[in-house]
């Protein structure tokens, strides 16, 4: 009876099912008045049409309170059982038993970002091709356990937004100068669509992303990556290419892991300023010297810059700094105030790395 | 009762018609309100066919996966259009401001409404507004979506202030009118009119103007500081400079849910008269009906807070504000049962009007039915926000007022105008209009199931065939909606002489003649039976 209808998408949390059985109660209910009511009233047309040049008038009915009374009654009792069937499934959605990870995730126009306890940190960005988007475009933002609940704490940095996963259900709004929650568990790994289902402007649409939710075993691996290396490269890489990795023999993981971490080590600042480039500026600012929302970075360090109202300013370590922190306190002539700041995203290394980044390209 | 005038063709009236009077300052300075509602009602039509014309752009935008020849912001822009002019400008009005204007005062058997000044004011001011709000596109388009939800709405300065300050002298129009309306059925009913012989059309105008005069001032104060904080960084909504962005939602949608029955309320009141008229039937269970829609009226001021399940609303306010949504569907229950419940034993005309009360009747209780889902918090928290929400708002608003707004021209047409519609072709408009609204929107309710987010410019791949489906059955209805539309501009310019009474119907407005004289009526009026005492013999 639950799986007659395809129209639920997959259940993959595990409060899915409480909400599908309320859906298919009150669709079943739905259907039934429906029938009842269209029918009778298919059933009166037929039956009392007038025919050609009947000009007489109906009986004449005026009311029945016996019959009143009762369709008043009857639908108002099964509407309350709708009422309380549903109360008990709000229980679950609203209140978990227990929460074995608590992520916090930060909305913005227009991605995500999520930070991890020990310091993991995911972010994504806009889609802005026109071409068609599927799945496999999305980035991911958070990797869970399945088997396990998880409770994101979510604010927005600028607009409303709301986080939405259709496959466990779950749905709350990112709020600005406020926290809120909500939880799931999923059921089974797999990858699952997250999307903004509040609109917050122009790219509302294109700010989806992935939840994935790990096997135990990849989990426990997931747990064991560094967090500096995990985000300054591998926070970066698509959701397939970060499994194959959390998948791979005992001892290669253990040998990627060392690498990593040397790697990390001995990497140039510049290098990863890059890697940062590439996840949060490239959607609007270019290396090729091209306009895009943003000025192209080619060439931008020691440039003097016009600035709107007419000012002109020496791009160096404190502008650039400044720039990425705070974006609005200084606009160059031409270009929208789009971008969102960075305050309180980015250590100081980071912004180090990138602003070496900007430097090598002359 | 009054005799009607029969004239022949070619025979001139022997009386001054409200329409005999030419020149645009014989319009634009009248008193009349049949000339009032005619007013309004061509303002609306204009912006009808504006709304509906933006969101055949980007329903065919949205045809394809990927850009077609839209920008995001174009799309954005053209969603909030195509939401605010059609709520403010032709849902909310059309059949209050229109043909409430219109037949109220016929229908209680008064000369004009209590106020004919400040009448035409409303329709000054609605038109006022109505500029406004076009020429709030050369301040640069608005994409902030009809509800405005702060902070996004409330950083775009001036260009949101106009648009706020326009839909404020919108609610100040409708505030007036609410007020008018009221004052007339209290005191202007003509001898023998009583409170039960009162058409149900003119206690669902009634129960609207409550809703009018008390949730509207909210919607004017909270736009008003929507419009400030736009203008002068205030504080009252934007967290950066102390606000709340919730306390916005609930100010908003304090008036915004009533407003909702503002919209269907009128709708509900067309349903009564062309139910009965056209079964030649008594309204089965009058009171009932009519005490419904105050119920309705009244119980739709203190549901607001489902539109906010998933906004940051305590658990407290979550399981209220569910419980008495459910409460108020009740009402709306049982006028539908006892609209079925006429038809019982009646004679029933298969005519336009009815036709679209058919269509009404299906898909409003799809919209009502729909709406279970969304009030219980258990599964609105999946659904909201999403398109099975578009899909049920327009079953209840579109569906239903606007199918309500076509009975209604095609039921009262003969008596405004005294010219009839040729009926073919407006049956050819409701079959399009029928058939594509359902294709257009039963694909939303299953790709909202599915998880689709609305106001979306772009979506995942996995949505294309609904939203295929759902832009074919737009163009259905877009062309329903023109060739009803030209059936009747033809009818008003061309159509046949209609008799006075062309559905036998035994309200006031079918005892004077067609078109109505200035005056409403040759002699006064004095009622001794009821609207709809359809084969009442001697002895009832």
């Amino acid at each position: 009876m639950l799986n007659l209808l395809a129209l639920l998408p997959e259940r993959a949390s595990k409060y899915a099912i409480d909400v599908d059985t309320v859906f298919l109660v009150v669709f079943w209910l739905s259907v039934i008045a429906f029938v009842l009511v269209v029918g009778v009233m298919l059933i009166f047309m037929f039956k009392y049409r007038a025919r050609d040049n009947d000009e007489r008038d109906g009986a004449y009915i005026t009311h029945n309170n016996l019959v009143e009374i009762t369709w008043t009654i009857v639908p108002a009792i099964g509407l309350f059982a709708i009422f309380f069937l549903s109360l008990e499934t709000y229980r679950k959605i609203k209140y978990p038993e227990r929460v074995s990870l608590k992520v916090n995730v930060t909305a913005r126009q227009w991605g995500w970002k999520a930070e991890y306890p020990d310091g993991k940190k995911l972010i994504t960005g806009t889609i802005k091709e026109s071409g068609r988007v599927t799945t496999d475009d999305f980035q991911p933002i958070l990797y869970v356990p399945a088997g396990e609940p998880v409770e994101v704490i979510l604010t927005s940095q600028d607009v409303l937004h709301s986080f939405y996963v259709p496959d466990f259900r779950a749905k709350y709004d990112a709020i600005p100068g406020r926290y809120t929650k909500l939880w799931f568990q999923a059921t089974e790994p797999g990858k699952y669509e997250l999307f903004c289902a509040e609109y917050c402007g122009m790219w509302h649409s294109r700010m989806p992303a992935l939840v994935v939710a790990l096997k135990p075993k990849e989990w426990e691996r997931f747990q064991k990556l560094d967090a500096s290396t995990f985000n300054n490269s591998l926070a970066s890489l698509t959701a397939d290419s970060l499994l194959a990795i959390l998948n791979l023999p005992e001892k290669e993981f253990a040998k990627f892991v060392g690498k990593q971490k040397e790697a990390m080590a001995s990497l140039p600042l510049h290098k990863r300023g890059e890697m940062l480039y590439k996840n949060l500026c490239a959607s609007c600012h270019t290396t090729d010297g091209s306009k895009s929302v943003g000025p192209t970075f080619k060439g931008l360090y020691g440039k003097m810059e016009k600035l709107k109202g007419g000012s002109t300013v020496k791009v160096d370590e404190n502008y650039i700094r400044e720039s990425i922190l705070d974006p609005t306190a200084k606009i160059v002539a031409g270009y929208p105030p789009a971008m969102p700041p960075f305050q309180g995203q980015l250590s100081e290394e980071e912004i180090q790395a990138l602003i070496e980044f900007i430097k090598t390209l002359k | 009762m009054i005799e009607a005038t029969k004239v022949e063709k070619g025979e001139a009236r022997p009386y001054e018609t409200y329409l005999d009077k030419k020149g645009l300052m014989s319009w634009l300075f009248t008193l009349d309100h049949k000339r009032i509602g005619l007013m309004y009602l061509t303002i609306s039509m204009i912006f009808f066919l504006v709304g509906g014309l933006f969101a055949l752009i980007f329903r065919t935008e949205l045809m394809f996966p990927g850009k077609q020849f839209l920008s995001p912001y174009a799309h954005n822009v053209l969603f909030t259009l195509h939401g605010a002019l059609l709520i403010f400008m032709v849902i909310i009005p059309m059949i209050p401001a229109g043909f409430g204007n219109f037949f109220l005062p016929i229908m209680v058997g008064a000369k004009d409404v209590a106020f004919p000044r400040l009448n035409l004011m409303s329709v000054w001011l609605f038109a006022i507004g109505g500029i406004l709000l076009l020429l709030s596109l050369l301040f640069g388009p608005i994409d902030t979506g009809w509800t405005f939800y702060t902070p996004y709405s409330a950083s775009k300065g001036l260009n949101v202030f106009i648009v706020s300050l326009a839909v404020f002298i919108l609610g100040m129009s409708s505030i007036l009118t609410g007020l008018n309306f009221i004052v007339t059925t209290h005191k202007l009913r003509a001898k023998g009119m009583t409170w039960g012989r009162l058409p149900l059309f003119v206690w669902a105008l009634y129960a609207t103007s409550i809703v009018q005069l008390i949730a509207t001032p909210v919607l004017g104060i909270t736009l008003l500081l929507l419009g400030l904080e736009n203008i002068l960084k205030i504080g009252f909504f934007d967290p950066r400079l102390g606000g709340d962005p919730v306390l916005f939602q609930h100010l908003f949608w304090f008036y915004s849910h009533p407003a909702v029955y503002l919209m269907i309320l009128p709708a509900f009141g067309v349903v009564s008269e062309v139910v009965s008229i056209h079964s030649r039937k008594h309204i089965f269970g009058y009171w009932f009906i009519a005490a419904s829609s105050l119920a309705i009226a009244l119980i739709g001021f203190i549901v607001w807070g489902h539109h906010m399940f998933t906004a940051g609303m305590s658990p407290t306010a979550d399981i209220l504000f569910s419980f008495l949504t459910f409460f108020v569907a009740v009402p709306t229950a049982v006028k539908i049962f006892n609209w079925v419940a006429t038809m019982y034993k009646g004679k029933i005309r298969f005519t336009a009007p009815m036709l679209y009360i058919f269509a009404f009747l299906f898909i409003f209780l799809v919209g009502g039915l729909t709406g279970l889902f969304l009030a219980s918090v258990g599964t609105d928290i999946h659904l909201h926000d999403t398109y099975f929400v578009v899909a049920h708002f327009h079953f209840t608003m579109v569906g239903a007022a606007v199918f309500a707004i076509f009975a209604a021209f095609f039921h009262w047409l003969p008596k405004m105008f005294g010219k009839m519609y040729n009926e073919k072709w407006a049956k050819i408009g409701w079959f399009l209009n029928f058939v594509g609204f359902n294709l257009t929107f039963i694909p939303q309710f299953i790709m909202g199931s599915m998880g689709m987010p609305r106001r979306y410019w772009d979506y995942p791949v996995e949505f294309w065939p609904y939203h295929f489906v759902s832009t074919i059955g737009a163009f259905m209805i877009a062309t329903g909606v023109l060739i009803s539309v030209g059936v009747i501009l033809h009818a008003i310019l061309k159509g046949k002489k209609a008799p006075d009474n062309p559905w036998g119907g035994m309200s006031l407005e079918w005892q004077t003649p067609s078109p109505p004289p200035t005056e409403n009526f040759l002699k006064e009026p004095v009622v001794t039976h009821g609207p709809y005492d359809f084969g009442k013999k001697e002895g009832h």
